[in-house]
């Protein structure tokens, strides 16, 4: 298990219920801090003395008080670690859950599991900083979607195409004959079948009755 | 007292500093010393008549002056120099000078050194007979003395125009002319240049035959020369003139006893006026033997007269002289002895004919035919009448023509005066329209100033009542859906006694809710990233429980289109979606967007339970308030337990 971790979060009462997750994980050194700027001075005392944290569970957004901050967000914090410290691990554990913001953390900034604060999340925090520390990667159930195809729920006028073949009574054969007598493309059986199958996911359904009944339902035919 | 010596010695101080700085200015004060020197041995050389040795101090002069680039004495020197060689008789050296005189006086626009040049130049050509020439370089002169108001020197030049066209024979001009003059000097006492511009009118209008102007004009010459002193003034030879002619004007009005009476004193000198020149007294001689003869016929005092004058001019060779008195002897004897009137005319003829004299040829056969009408005669008469009626013709067609050109000039200026006076007036009009234009402009500037001001208030006002409005929705929200469910759970911790698990539920839906409303209010990029923002909203809703299909468009549709429209459409989309999510229990959602002919059109459709119109009053107010701000067109279509179907269309 990891040895040392640093916890940057400005809610006391989170701050305990991370702090009571941590320490069922028996980890040593669990330092905790309520502004970015400590967190980075931490950070570098722990490189200098050559002890430095193996990583950093933040928040994301922290609220402005009287003491005049360096780095105001979570987001500032991870890019001024992560530029003296590549290697080190990090958790974000945020109410956020704007899917642009998680693609970026994840694509730019390299983090290594995002964790959304909620009902469940303490239990997640604790499955994250296992699947973390074994080097693998954590998303909470909301922003699994940032990370997936862009395409991945989207249906064109072929598609629906093909769902009214399919609602006129055609076999598949039938329908890729009529879609070569047209000169559609794609016109093979194999991916006529592909892409039916692939409608059943959209439109969850388990056969291609239940398919046309959807569709139909939806008045898309 | 003390201040004095102080004070004297300041000024002491000044003077050295002034004179200093002169010194400085001039670095060669040598020569200009010398110019000077050179400039005034000069004159009093050429006063004292030694024009040679004058001609050499200027040439002197007017080397130094070349050295110093000093270009006023050169000019002066020019000048001088054209006098001295003028004094000494050289003339084309004179008009040489000249030339040079004018040509840097041109060079350096000195206007006053022009117009001497120029009167100059005019003089020259007049003494080798190109009188159109010197008109022109007069006439040059005139105007340049006018540009410096020198009345004086106008009137010289017109009086010299004046007596070219006289000598031209342009009677008419030259009166006209002497009149103009008149004008520049009337006022003054210069009576020599007066008289003189009299005398001129009388003998041209004499010759044009107009006798009481002649005569009225020739009395005011004489009425200024009523005493010795005038006299002397205007010159004696001027004066003799004047009355010749006056003589003469009588002559010719039939007063022949005065006419002769004026004749015979001045040949007495009973006025006074000094003896008279040899050609003034055989000109004088000759106007008395014939108005002897027309008072009194043949007379032998007019025949030796003229025979004297004959012997004169035969002396002197002056043909046209012996002309006049051989036309005079020939009518002396016309009636007496006609065979020597004859011979007389045969004079005549022959001497006109050397001077190709018309009109004294025409004169002389006209008398001929008179004593001889012989055919021979007759017909050389009638070729000459031909001749010298057209002659005079041609004369009086280019008097015309002159005297129209002259009017056509003289309209010219008034009306350039006109445009002058119009184009003030326009000048002072476009001041007033300026002023009156930047008037309006500044109080245009004013107006859009406060209707500007008027605007952003009233925009002001819309934006707070916009901003009030969503804070009344917020807190209505607020109130509706987190502090009811609060409310609730705390009465149920009060009054009965949940589970843990049953009220952390609880808690984590009233949390969701607070998450939604403050998703509702988040920002939204409006900017190249709507389109994966848009996506990104429905992948949101997308769970195990709802699959949110988007139907594949081009996302270059949202270029050009407004950031409010963009914002409104994500608002109302998530509106819909977050209905979906807590009311409907719907499994599928497709969405559509497509622009076509300026509308981009939304289509929203779930398979919900939907709602009855009842409830949508109040769930989709707000939703449709926000198309139609938009200026868009939200319509849908519902039924329970079937889904709803939601459209938007909107302009852009």
């Amino acid at each position: 298990m990891f040895t040392k971790v640093l916890i940057a979060e400005d809610m006391d009462d989170i701050n305990t219920g991370v702090l009571t997750v941590l320490s069922k994980l028996e980890i040593a050194t669990i330092d905790h801090v309520q502004y970015c700027d400590d967190a980075d001075l931490k950070a570098k005392r722990a490189r200098k003395d050559e002890k430095p944290y193996e990583l950093l569970i933040t928040d994301l957004s922290f609220v402005k008080d009287h003491r005049e901050q360096q780095l105001s967000s979570g987001e500032e914090l991870i890019v001024t670690i992560k530029a003296a410290q590549p290697n080190i691990k990090v958790i974000v554990y945020s109410v956020e859950d704007k899917l642009q913001r998680v693609r970026r953390l994840k694509n730019e900034h390299g983090i290594d599991a995002y964790v959304c604060k909620g009902r469940k999340s303490l239990q997640e925090l604790k499955t994250a900083i296992r699947r973390v520390f074994k080097g693998e990667e954590y998303f909470s159930e909301q922003v699994k979607n940032a990370l997936s195809p862009k395409s991945d729920m989207e249906i064109d006028d072929y598609d629906i195409g093909l769902l009214r073949l399919l609602s006129e009574g055609l076999s598949q054969d039938e329908i890729a004959k009529n879609l070569k007598a047209r000169s559609v493309s794609p016109n093979s059986l194999s991916s006529i079948e592909k892409r039916l199958s692939k409608l059943k996911i959209y439109f969850k359904a388990n056969n291609a009755i239940h398919l046309i009944a959807n569709a139909k339902d939806l008045g898309l035919i | 007292m003390k201040l004095l010596p102080k004070s004297s010695f300041f000024f002491v101080l000044l003077l050295l500093i002034y004179s200093s700085c002169k010194k400085e200015n001039n670095n060669n004060p040598k020569n200009i010393y010398k110019i000077t020197f050179y400039d005034s041995i000069s004159y009093h050389k050429s006063d004292a008549g030694k024009q040679d040795s004058a001609i050499y101090y200027t040439r002197k002069m007017l080397e130094i002056a070349k050295d110093e680039h000093d270009v006023t004495s050169e000019k002066e020197a020019y000048n001088k120099l054209a006098i001295y060689f003028k004094k000494n008789k050289n003339v084309d050296s004179s008009f040489h000078y000249i030339n040079k005189f004018f040509a840097l006086s041109k060079k350096t626009r000195d206007t006053l050194s022009m117009a001497k040049a120029l009167y100059k130049k005019g003089w020259h050509y007049r003494r080798i007979d190109s009188l159109n020439l010197a008109k022109r370089n007069l006439m040059d002169s005139k105007n340049y003395y006018l540009q410096i108001d020198d009345s004086l020197k106008v009137s010289y030049n017109l009086l010299d125009i004046a007596n070219i066209e006289k000598k031209q024979g342009n009677f008419g001009m030259s009166q006209f002319y002497s009149i103009q003059g008149l004008k520049y000097i009337e006022n003054t006492s210069n009576a020599r240049t007066t008289s003189k511009f009299y005398y001129t009118i009388a003998v041209a209008a004499k010759e044009r035959g107009d006798l009481p102007t002649a005569e009225k004009r020739i009395n005011q010459a004489l009425a200024l020369a009523n005493d010795s002193i005038s006299i002397k003034t205007i010159g004696h030879s001027n004066v003799i003139s004047f009355y010749d002619t006056k003589a003469n004007i009588l002559k010719a009005k039939g007063n022949y006893t005065l006419a002769s009476d004026i004749y015979e004193n001045l040949l007495n000198n009973s006025l006074n006026l000094g003896k008279l020149s040899k050609g003034a007294r055989v000109r004088v001689n000759g106007n008395l033997a014939h108005t002897l003869f027309l008072k009194s016929g043949f007379n032998e005092r007019s025949d030796s007269l003229l025979k004297n004058s004959l012997y004169f001019y035969k002396k002197e060779d002056n043909t046209s002289g012996l002309i006049s008195i051989n036309m005079k002897l020939a009518e002396l004897y016309s009636n007496r002895d006609e065979t020597k009137a004859v011979s007389y005319l045969e004079k005549v003829i022959e001497q006109a004919n050397i001077l190709d004299n018309k009109k004294s040829l025409y004169e002389a056969y006209h008398k001929l035919i008179m004593i001889n009408n012989s055919k021979e005669n007759i017909a050389k008469y009638l070729v000459l009448e031909e001749v010298v009626r057209r002659e005079k013709d041609s004369l009086e067609s280019r008097f015309v023509n002159t005297k129209f050109d002259f009017d056509k000039s003289e309209n010219e200026r008034i009306k350039a005066e006109n445009e002058n006076i119009i184009l003030e007036n326009k000048a002072t009009n476009r001041l007033v329209q300026n002023l009156i234009l930047l008037l309006i402009l500044i109080s245009s500037f004013v107006i859009a100033y406060f209707i500007y001001q008027r605007i952003k208030r009233k925009h002001k006002i819309e934006k707070v009542k916009t901003v009030h409005v969503t804070e009344a929705r917020i807190s209505t929200k607020v109130h509706d859906e987190l502090a009811n469910d609060l409310y609730e759970l705390m009465t149920q911790l009060e009054t009965a006694n949940p589970e843990k698990e049953v009220v952390l539920d609880k808690l984590d839906t009233i949390y969701n809710q607070a998450r939604d409303i403050s998703k509702q209010i988040q920002s939204v990029d409006t900017d190249k990233g709507f389109a994966d923002e848009l996506s990104n909203l429905f992948r949101t809703y997308q769970s195990n429980l709802v699959n949110v299909l988007l139907k594949r468009y081009d996302t270059d549709i949202w270029k050009g289109i407004s950031e409010h429209i963009k914002i409104t459409l994500y608002r109302v989309l998530q509106e819909f979606l977050t209905n979906m999510k807590k009311h409907s229990n719907a499994s599928l959602v497709v969405v559509s967007i497509e622009k076509q002919h300026k509308q981009l059109f939304i289509q929203y459709i779930d398979n919900g339970k939907g709602f009855t119109t009842e409830i949508s009053k109040n769930g989709l107010r707000n939703a449709e308030n926000r198309i139609r701000a938009i200026k868009g067109k939200l319509t849908f279509d519902t039924e329970l337990s079937k889904g709803c179907k939601f459209s938007i269309n909107v302009p852009v």
